[in-house]
């Protein structure tokens, strides 16, 4: 014999099913009860498992469209109210600037006065 | 059957212990050879005893994630790993050895086979059982547990400790070895 082939060497080991049987049925559930008698059961999960689950889920599902409108809208909605359509500036100037910041969500308005006088 | 099992639990779970005695009475005969696997076979039915107490205790938070029998295969094995830590490590090992069994006594009763057969038989169950000498204990306790015992992939899994896939790679990998070694026996 050089080779074994694995289904006799299954064979092999459920020879080797350990010859272990429970002791009487009776003499086992009577100690049984005699200590689990003393043993207090632990108090259920106040909310059953299953709900606990869906509400994890459903909080999950919420956060996760919350964000991606929230980083919809940020990368596309400019804010309303800072928004420039014209600038009229009667003062005298020598440039305009019109600057937005994505972090504040804010629109800087900066005009540039004559040379000398800074910017105001 | 499932109904009258979800009845059962439900009655156990609030603290009827013939019910709990109905579900898991059966079960007593498969988690056994299991505990004998993990700690020896003197010291199995303490195992099982133990793992019965706790399964009773925390039965009202088990909650149907897994089925009844691979909870129960859980809390033997952790029952069996604090039996371990509590004894000396030289006096109980995980090795999947059940010890003092010899390969011939256990061979279960079949119809009677040629005498040619029987001793071909025996000549391999001797042979897988030197083998699985010459394996890692958690690669012969898998196998043993998949092959002789019957259990299933998330069972061993439970019984034992490890993840499905570490169950998985064991067996691949202890059949595998268990095939080499047998074969340099063999060629020797």
């Amino acid at each position: 014999m050089s080779a074994m082939e694995w289904e006799g060497i299954q064979n092999g080991l459920k020879s080797r099913q350990v010859g272990t049987a429970p002791g009487g049925d009776g003499e086992f559930w009577r100690e049984f009860r005699s200590r689990a008698g003393q043993i207090p059961q632990v108090s259920p999960p106040a909310i059953p498992p299953a709900i606990s689950r869906w509400a994890a889920g459903s909080a999950c599902v919420i956060f996760v469209c919350v964000l991606a409108g929230w980083s919809l809208l940020g990368r596309t909605g400019e804010p309303a109210l800072s928004r420039f359509k014209s600038v009229d500036v009667k003062m005298p100037h020598s440039a305009v600037l019109i600057m937005s910041d994505k972090s504040s969500q804010s629109t800087v308005l900066w005009v540039i006065g004559s040379a000398g006088d800074g910017g105001k | 059957m499932e109904e009258n099992s979800d009845l059962l639990i439900k009655k156990a779970q609030k603290g009827d212990m013939d019910a709990f005695a109905a579900l898991f009475e059966p079960m007593r005969a498969q988690v056994l050879p299991v505990a004998a696997r993990l700690v020896g076979p003197d010291n199995a039915e303490d195992v099982v005893m133990e793992a019965y107490l706790r399964a009773w205790k925390a039965l009202p938070r088990f909650g149907g994630r897994s089925s009844l029998k691979t909870w129960l295969y859980r809390i033997v094995h952790n029952c069996a790993v604090d039996m371990i830590r509590s004894k000396s490590k030289g006096e109980l090992e995980m090795s999947g050895r059940e010890g003092g069994n010899s390969p011939e006594a256990d061979i279960p009763d079949e119809q009677q086979k040629p005498p040619d057969v029987e001793a071909a038989d025996r000549e391999t169950a001797q042979m897988v059982s030197v083998a699985l000498d010459k394996i890692s204990p958690e690669h012969r306790a898998t196998l043993l547990l998949r092959y002789a015992d019957g259990l299933s992939y998330t069972e061993i899994a439970a019984a034992t400790g490890v993840s499905l896939g570490t169950v998985m790679s064991r067996l691949f990998n202890g059949k595998r070895r268990l095939k080499a070694v047998i074969g340099s026996e063999l060629d020797t």
